[in-house]
C-alpha cells in the first residue's frame, strides 16, 4: 500500500516533468506566399511587460514573418540579465533601457544600439510616475527632498531623471535615499509607509492614486521630455557576424513598431493576451510612443544628465554606440 | 611487525616532518589558493576577457571599494546584521528544537508546516517582512533567521529525538527535573548534531544577507555587490565576491573555534557523570 | 502498543492539522486587517486562483520545467558530491589541502554568481543549473565529508588486519557509517534545490515557477502570485516525504546490518 503510493507519488512527478516536452504551438509564421527567400530564427531578449505589446502585435500581424524572420521571445527580468545573455550569445538583440548598454560599453563590451523603440510622452499623462502617498504629505517634486523614493533599479534612468526634476524645482536632490523596489510591490509599500514615494508605471501607480495618494507626474518630462523608454541593441560581433540578419530584423523591427503606432487596440488586445490582465486593465494602460527612430530619444540630454550627477566615471562615446 | 618493515616506512614520515608545524599549516592553507590564483592570472594574462578580470584588477577594485569609507558605512553594518542574525537563529532554532523535538506530536504537527514554511523563496519573504517590521535592521535581521534557522532547528530536532533511550530512562528514575535533563542529558547529546546545523545555518545566513539587501534599503555589503552587477561593474563585482568568500572563511575558522569549546566542555561534562 | 498504520495515520492527520491551522492564521491575518488584503490576498483568493490554475495546461508545464531543473540540479550535485567527497574524505592529504579554498568557495551566495551564470549559459535553465548546483553541491559535499571522515576505528583497524581490499572496505566500512550523513545530506539538498530553483527563475527569468510569479507579478496579479509560491511550498512537500521515504528504504537496510555487525 505504501509501495503503490510511493510509486503513485513519482508516476505523477515524471507526468508533469514530461509535460516540459509539449512545445507550445505559439506564433509559427504563416507559411505564406511571397516570403523572402532567407529565414532567421531570431531570439530576442524583451521584458514581460506592457510596452512588448508592439512586439506581440505586430508578431500576431505576421509582421517578423514577413521578413524572413521567426522570432523567439525571451523574457527577461531587465538590461543587467540581458546584457550577459547578449555576450553569451544566447540571444541576438535586446529590448532594454537605454542606460544598459552605456554601462555595458564604459565596461568594455561592444555593446551597440540599432534603434529605438518606445519613447515617453513629452506632455498630458506619460508612462509612468512618481507616486507619492497621502501621509507623505508631499505634493512637488521639490518636496522628494530628504524622503525615501523607490525605483525599481538603481542606477538608471529612473532616479537620473527623478533627480534632475527635483533640483529644477529647487529641492536637493543629493537628500534623497533611493531604495530598490520591484514595481508590484510598491502599492503595499507606500501603503505600509515604508517608502514616502515611488517611481511606477500602470497598473501599480493607479493603485497608489486610487488608495488616496499623489501622482507627481513623470520624471522623464521633468527632465528630457519625450525620453526613450527602451532601445533596441545588440553586440557588434553579432552585427559582424551575421549582417544579413542583423538588416532583416532592424526592418522587420521598425516595420513593428510602425504597425503598432497605427493599431493601438491590437497592442492592447496582445497585452491583455500576453499579460493574462483583463481587458479593461489593458485599456487603462498609458502605451508610449512606438518608434524605430533615435532623433527623439534624448539619448545625448541623458547622457549629460548622467556625466552631471556623476553616475558614469567617464563619458560613454555615443558615437561608436549607437549604430548611424 | 618486524623491525625492518616498521623503519623504512618511518623514514619517509621522518623525511616530511622537516617542516616545521606552522608552515606546513599555512602551505596546507594558501597551497590549493595560490595555483588555482596562479591559473587564473596567466589565463588573464593569456586571453584577456572582460568578464574574468586580471586578479590584480580585481585587487585593484578590492581597496578601492572596500577599504574606504564603504567599510563603515556598509562593511560592519551588514557583518553586524550577520552576526546578529546567525545568533538569533541559533538561539531560536534549538529553543524551538528542543521543544518540538521532545514532545512528539507537536513535532508530528509543526513538521509538515516548518516544512511548507521552509519553502517559499527568500526574495519574496523580502517584502512581506518589511511590511511587518519597517525598513530597519530589524527587518533584515529577521530575513536572515527566517532562513538560518532551519537547519539548526531541524538537526536540533533529530538530535533530541536520537537522545539514547537508557540515558533517558536513567534521567527518569533519578527523576531529575526538566532543566537539569535538558543541560546534563538532552544538550550534550543532541551538541554534535547540533553543531552540524549551526554550521550549515552560517552560509544559509550569508546568503540571506545578500538577499535581505537587494530591496527596501540603500546601503550594505550585499546592496553595494548587487549594484556592481546591475550596472556592469565588473571588477568591482568580483572583488565583492572575494569579499563574501572571506567573510565566509572567517565564519568557517570562528566556527571551529566555537565547536571545539562546546564540544569540549560537554565532553567533559558528559565524562564527569559517567565516572 | 499502537500499530504502524494507526500511528503513521495520526502522524499524517497532526501534520495535516498543522499545515490547516497555518493557513487559518493567514486567513484571519487578512480578516482582521493586520495585513492588505489587496496586496497580500487571504488563502480563500489565493486558492480560487490557484484553482484556474490547475486548468491551466501552461501550470503544469511551468511546474515540470522547475521539477526538471531540481531533479538535474540535485543529481549532477549530489553525484558530483558524492564521487569529491568520498575522494577527498578517504585522502588525509586531499582533505588538508582543500580545506581553505572549499571554506572560502562554499558560502559565496549564489545571487553573487548569477551575472557570471548567464555569462555562461544565457538566459535559459542552464543558467538557473549553475545556481541551483553550486549551491546544492556544497550542502551534500560537507555532508559526505564528515560521514567518510567518521569510519569507527575499531572497525577500521579489524579490517585492516583482516587484509580486506580497498572495494569492499569501501562498501562494508566507509558506506554504512557515511549512508547517514549522505541521506541526510541529499534531504537537505533536495529542499535547497528546489528554492533555489525557484530563485534563480525568479531572478534570471529561466522557464519555471519562479518565471511565472514574475509574469504575474508585474501583471498585478497578487493572488496568481501567491497561488504560485503555495505551488512551490507544496512541492516542497512532496519532495520532502518522497525523500524521507526513500532515506527510510536505505537507512533500514542499513541498520540491520549495522546491528548485525554490532553483535
Amino acid at each position: 500500500m505504501k509501495r503503490r503510493a510511493f510509486l503513485g507519488g513519482l508516476a505523477a512527478l515524471a507526468t508533469t516533468v514530461a509535460l516540459v516536452g509539449c512545445t507550445d504551438s505559439g506564433a509559427s509564421p504563416d507559411p505564406t506566399d511571397a516570403g523572402p527567400a532567407e529565414t532567421y530564427q531570431v531570439r530576442v531578449a524583451a521584458l514581460p511587460i506592457a510596452e512588448t505589446g508592439a512586439i506581440w502585435a505586430a508578431l500576431d500581424a505576421g509582421i517578423f514573418a514577413d521578413h524572413g524572420i521567426e522570432l523567439e521571445i525571451l523574457p527577461a527580468q531587465g538590461g543587467a540579465q540581458a546584457i550577459p545573455a547578449l555576450v553569451a550569445g544566447d540571444i541576438d538583440f535586446a529590448i532594454g533601457q537605454p542606460m544598459g548598454p552605456f554601462r555595458a560599453a564604459l565596461g568594455g563590451e561592444e555593446v551597440r544600439i540599432l534603434s529605438n523603440y518606445a519613447n515617453s510622452l513629452p506632455s498630458g499623462d506619460d508612462v509612468n510616475s512618481v507616486v507619492a502617498s497621502a501621509a507623505s504629505g508631499i505634493t512637488s517634486w521639490a518636496d522628494l527632498s530628504g524622503k525615501t523614493v523607490a525605483v525599481n533599479s538603481l542606477g538608471a534612468a529612473g532616479d537620473l531623471t527623478i533627480r534632475a526634476a527635483v533640483e529644477k524645482d529647487g529641492g536637493d536632490p543629493a537628500s534623497i535615499e533611493f531604495v530598490a523596489v520591484a514595481f508590484p510591490d510598491v502599492p503595499a509599500q507606500i501603503e505600509a509607509g515604508t517608502i514616502d514615494a515611488a517611481w511606477a508605471p500602470d497598473p501599480f501607480r493607479g493603485m497608489v492614486v486610487a488608495a488616496g495618494g499623489t501622482d507627481l507626474g513623470g520624471p522623464y518630462q521633468q527632465a528630457v521630455p519625450g525620453l526613450t523608454v527602451l532601445t533596441n541593441f545588440t553586440l557588434q560581433k553579432v552585427i559582424d557576424e551575421q549582417p544579413d540578419m542583423v538588416e532583416a530584423w532592424t526592418a522587420a523591427l521598425s516595420d513593428a513598431l510602425d504597425y503598432a503606432a497605427g493599431h493601438e487596440d491590437e497592442v492592447r488586445a496582445a497585452i491583455a493576451t500576453n499579460l493574462d490582465i483583463p481587458e479593461a486593465a489593458a485599456a487603462g494602460i498609458v502605451l508610449p510612443e512606438f518608434t524605430a527612430d533615435l532623433s527623439n530619444a534624448g539619448l545625448e540630454d541623458l547622457v549629460k544628465l548622467a556625466m552631471k550627477f556623476k553616475y558614469f566615471e567617464t563619458e560613454p562615446d555615443l558615437d561608436a554606440i549607437v549604430v548611424q | 611487525m618486524s623491525a625492518p618493515a616498521v623503519t623504512p616506512r618511518l623514514l619517509p614520515a621522518a623525511a616530511r616532518r622537516r617542516l616545521p608545524r606552522w608552515l606546513d599549516g599555512l602551505l596546507e592553507a594558501v597551497g590549493l589558493p595560490l595555483v588555482l590564483l596562479g591559473v587564473w592570472a596567466l589565463s588573464a594574462l593569456v586571453a584577456p576577457n572582460n568578464r574574468f578580470p586580471a586578479p590584480w584588477r580585481i585587487a585593484e577594485a578590492f581597496v578601492d571599494t572596500w577599504l574606504g569609507e564603504s567599510f563603515v558605512v556598509d562593511v560592519l553594518p551588514s557583518l553586524g546584521r550577520l552576526a546578529a542574525g546567525i545568533v538569533v537563529a541559533i538561539l531560536v532554532g534549538v529553543a524551538l528544537g528542543l521543544l518540538v523535538g521532545s514532545v512528539r506530536w507537536l513535532r508530528e504537527y509543526l513538521e509538515p508546516a516548518f516544512e511548507f514554511l521552509r519553502a517559499v523563496p527568500p526574495p519574496l519573504l523580502v517584502p512581506i517582512l518589511t511590511l511587518l517590521l519597517g525598513r530597519g535592521d530589524e527587518t533584515k535581521v529577521a530575513v536572515i533567521v527566517a532562513g538560518a534557522m532551519w537547519p539548526v532547528l531541524l538537526n536540533t530536532i533529530e538530535g533530541v529525538r536520537a537522545v539514547d533511550a537508557v540515558q533517558r530512562e536513567t534521567a527518569t528514575s533519578y527523576q531529575l527535573s526538566a532543566a537539569q535533563r535538558i543541560r546534563f542529558l538532552i544538550l550534550p547529546s543532541a551538541a554534535p548534531q547540533i553543531l552540524a546545523g549551526v554550521r550549515q545555518s552560517l552560509s544559509i545566513a550569508l546568503i540571506l544577507m545578500v538577499i535581505s539587501e537587494m530591496w527596501l534599503t540603500s546601503s550594505g555589503l550585499g546592496n553595494r555587490i548587487l549594484f556592481f552587477q546591475q550596472n556592469f561593474m565588473i571588477p568591482e563585482m568580483w572583488s565583492g565576491i572575494v569579499l563574501l568568500g572571506l567573510v565566509g572563511v572567517a565564519l568557517a575558522v570562528l566556527f571551529q573555534l566555537a565547536e571545539r569549546w562546546v564540544l569540549g566542555w560537554y565532553r567533559g561534562l558528559k565524562e564527569t557523570e559517567r565516572a | 502498543m499502537k500499530s504502524t498504520k494507526s500511528r503513521r495515520a495520526r502522524s499524517a492527520l497532526l501534520g495535516a492539522a498543522g499545515v490547516l491551522t497555518l493557513l487559518l492564521v493567514w486567513q484571519a491575518s487578512s480578516e482582521l486587517g493586520w495585513v492588505n488584503g489587496t496586496y497580500f490576498p487571504p488563502p480563500t483568493e489565493v486558492f480560487a486562483a490557484l484553482g484556474r490554475f490547475v486548468l491551466d495546461l501552461n501550470y503544469w508545464r511551468t511546474i515540470g520545467n522547475t521539477l526538471l531543473t531540481w531533479a538535474i540540479g540535485l543529481a549532477i550535485a549530489g553525484v558530483s558530491a558524492l564521487v569529491l567527497g568520498t575522494v577527498v574524505g578517504l585522502v588525509p592529504v586531499l582533505r588538508r589541502y582543500t580545506r581553505s579554498t572549499v571554506e572560502f568557495l562554499r558560502p559565496i551566495p549564489s545571487v553573487a554568481i548569477i551575472p557570471l551564470a548567464i555569462l555562461l549559459f544565457g538566459l535559459d535553465r542552464d543558467a538557473s543549473l549553475v545556481i541551483v548546483v553550486y549551491a546544492t553541491f556544497w550542502q551534500i559535499f560537507i555532508q559526505v565529508l564528515y560521514g567518510v571522515a567518521d569510519v569507527d576505528p575499531v572497525a577500521r583497524d579489524t579490517q585492516r588486519s583482516f587484509g580486506l581490499g580497498t572495494l569492499s572496505r569501501f562498501r562494508y566500512l566507509v558506506l554504512p557509517t557515511a549512508l547517514p550523513y549522505i541521506m541526510t545530506g541529499v534531504r537537505l539538498g533536495a529542499t535547497v534545490a528546489l528554492i533555489l530553483t525557484v530563485t534563480a527563475e525568479l531572478l534570471i527569468g529561466a522557464p519555471g515557477i519562479g518565471q511565472l510569479l514574475t509574469v504575474r507579478s508585474t501583471a498585478g496579479d497578487y493572488a496568481g502570485v501567491y497561488a504560485l509560491v503555495v505551488t512551490a511550498a507544496l512541492l516542497a512537500l512532496v519532495i520532502n516525504l518522497l525523500v524521507r521515504a526513500v532515506e527510510r528504504r536505505v537507512l533500514s537496510w542499513h541498520q540491520s546490518v549495522r546491528a548485525e555487525v554490532v553483535l
